[in-house]
């Protein structure tokens, strides 16, 4: 069984990542794709090749660090539960590394000295369990900027896909080979549904 | 109604306002520099930024307070950027959508059309009602203030109806383009080198009517005159594919919303507030919208029907 550690965002720093190699030996750290930035010492993966190891035999003893609130996902592909009377939307990434693949789960948290994280395993290994200890995790920490917890949350899942969904039909509409009817149809089937589950969510 | 003392009253006050709304006065002047205005044109359009938006607050005022000297100020102080224009609007025999945005004391440009096409066609104003708006609470009373020849039309399902059926007895139905919410009338439009949320309403109602569009732009010119921009007004172009035409015009309308901004941005109401609405830029390469299709498909797990 690989093991997963699920670390806030914005504790991911050369300090922290310093402090969890040495504790931890060899760490993937699993990043989508065009957010990955060179970090000395840990080598990092996409969330594709991470699957492709957690789900050989080799990567056993292997540990796979991530921050969930930096996958994006769609709403035809993803992990959705309540916590605490809000809804949240989890990248289905996290979903199969936790719920198909059993990875053992620890959660980062910022040790009182600030300089090192400390890892500890949530109590229950639950899909929606795992998270909320997660999410409690994620708003404990006061955030100076952006607060990463509303990547997670529903409405602002919604409001990306309908943003992904509305520059699509802009580009279809002036690309050059115009006719995918098939695409095209799709999109705007996609758009109705966002627009109704957006206006469903507000009622 | 627009007396010198109003103007350096306003101006005044411009000056203070630029001193003291430290916040605004720094997105409006970076605001001004992203479209491509000078340091020195910035810190000045900044100032007339402020002069509008007062002068706007003051016309309203007066128009609510002097509603009795409103015909005489309207025939003497406003004017046509082109009057042959108005006059080819005020002799079309169907019906007329006039679109404004958000743009100068824009009540003042409904009132002189009000004014103009007494006993031609009744002008239809076309906006969100108080209760989802809070801003147009005043609208109604400041745009009724000549008393005849105006009916306001909320933005709702009754409300489409009412503005349908008023363009085709042939009236005339102002149109804002610059409002828009999210929902499945809101397509994106290129505006200032990016992608913006635009509504295809009034499109909608252009397409359906085929009313004659005059865009519009109503401005305070500095000294008691206000001017009336206008585009040269024409019929929307109507195709088989209904979704393709509401599309083309509602880039139209951003578009001439654009050529303006270039020209007077100081007017526009939501200046402050333009990266907001700035979404993405967009590109024009034909690979590069190739790769977008396919990495955007991609990520929303969509299939495409053909090679792309």
């Amino acid at each position: 069984m690989s093991n997963i550690i699920l670390v806030p965002s914005h504790l991911i720093n050369s300090q922290t990542i310093k402090s969890l190699l040495n504790t931890y030996g060899k760490i993937f750290y699993v990043t989508p794709t065009k957010e990955r930035a060179q970090m000395a010492g840990i080598v990092q993966i996409p969330p594709k090749v991470a699957l492709k190891h957690i789900s050989s035999e080799k990567s056993r003893s292997d540990y796979y660090l991530f921050s969930p609130e930096q996958f994006s996902t769609t709403l035809s592909a993803c992990y959705i539960f309540m916590h605490q009377n809000v809804k949240y939307v989890i990248s289905s990434f996290v979903q199969l590394v936790i719920g198909y693949y059993k990875c053992s789960v620890f959660i980062a948290k910022q040790s009182d000295s600030k300089k090192v994280l400390t890892c500890y395993r949530p109590k229950q290994m639950g899909v929606s369990e795992v998270l909320s200890t997660y999410i409690d995790e994620l708003s404990a920490v006061p955030h100076v900027t952006a607060n990463p917890l509303s990547n997670l949350f529903y409405e602002t899942v919604v409001k990306q896909e309908l943003h992904r969904v509305m520059t699509l039909q802009y580009y279809l509409r002036h690309s050059v080979k115009q006719c995918d009817v098939a695409l095209i149809s799709q999109v705007q089937e996609r758009k109705k549904d966002l627009v109704m589950l957006m206006e469903r969510h507000h009622a | 109604m627009l007396s010198r003392g109003h103007i350096v009253m306003c101006s005044l006050g411009a000056a203070f306002d630029a001193v003291t709304k430290i916040k605004t006065t720094r997105d409006v002047f970076s605001n001004l520099k992203s479209i491509g205005l000078s340091i020195i044109d910035s810190i000045v359009k900044t100032f007339l930024f402020y002069r509008s938006k007062r002068m706007s607050a003051s016309l309203n005022n007066a128009i609510l307070t002097r509603s009795d000297a409103l015909p005489e100020f309207l025939k003497k102080n406003v004017t046509f950027s082109h009057p042959h224009y108005w006059q080819q609007c005020l002799r079309h025999g169907g019906p007329v959508l006039l679109v404004t945005p958000h743009y100068g004391p824009f009540a003042v440009g409904c009132l002189k059309a009000t004014m103009d096409m007494y006993g031609i066609r009744c002008v239809n104003a076309f906006y969100d009602p108080p209760e989802k708006n809070s801003s147009t609470a005043e609208y109604k009373a400041i745009l009724s203030a000549l008393g005849k020849n105006f009916n306001p039309i909320f933005n709702n399902r009754k409300g489409l109806v009412s503005a349908m059926r008023a363009l085709r007895n042939n009236e005339a139905l102002t149109m804002m383009p610059d409002v828009f919410e999210i929902n499945n009338q809101t397509v994106y439009v290129p505006f200032l080198e990016y992608l913006t949320c635009a509504m295809t309403g009034t499109a909608f109602l252009a397409r359906k009517s085929s009313a004659l569009i005059l865009t519009a732009y109503v401005r305070v010119d500095g000294s008691q005159r206000i001017v009336i921009d206008l585009d040269a007004p024409y019929q929307m172009a109507i195709s088989d594919n209904e979704e393709e035409d509401l599309y083309r015009q509602t880039a139209i309308f951003m578009a001439s919303l654009e050529t303006q901004l270039r020209l007077y941005p100081e007017h526009w109401m939501y200046l402050p507030n333009l990266p907001s609405r700035l979404i993405s830029r967009y590109t024009k390469n034909p690979s590069d919208i190739s790769m977008k299709i396919r990495s955007l498909s991609r990520s929303l797990n969509l299939q495409s029907g053909k090679k792309l």
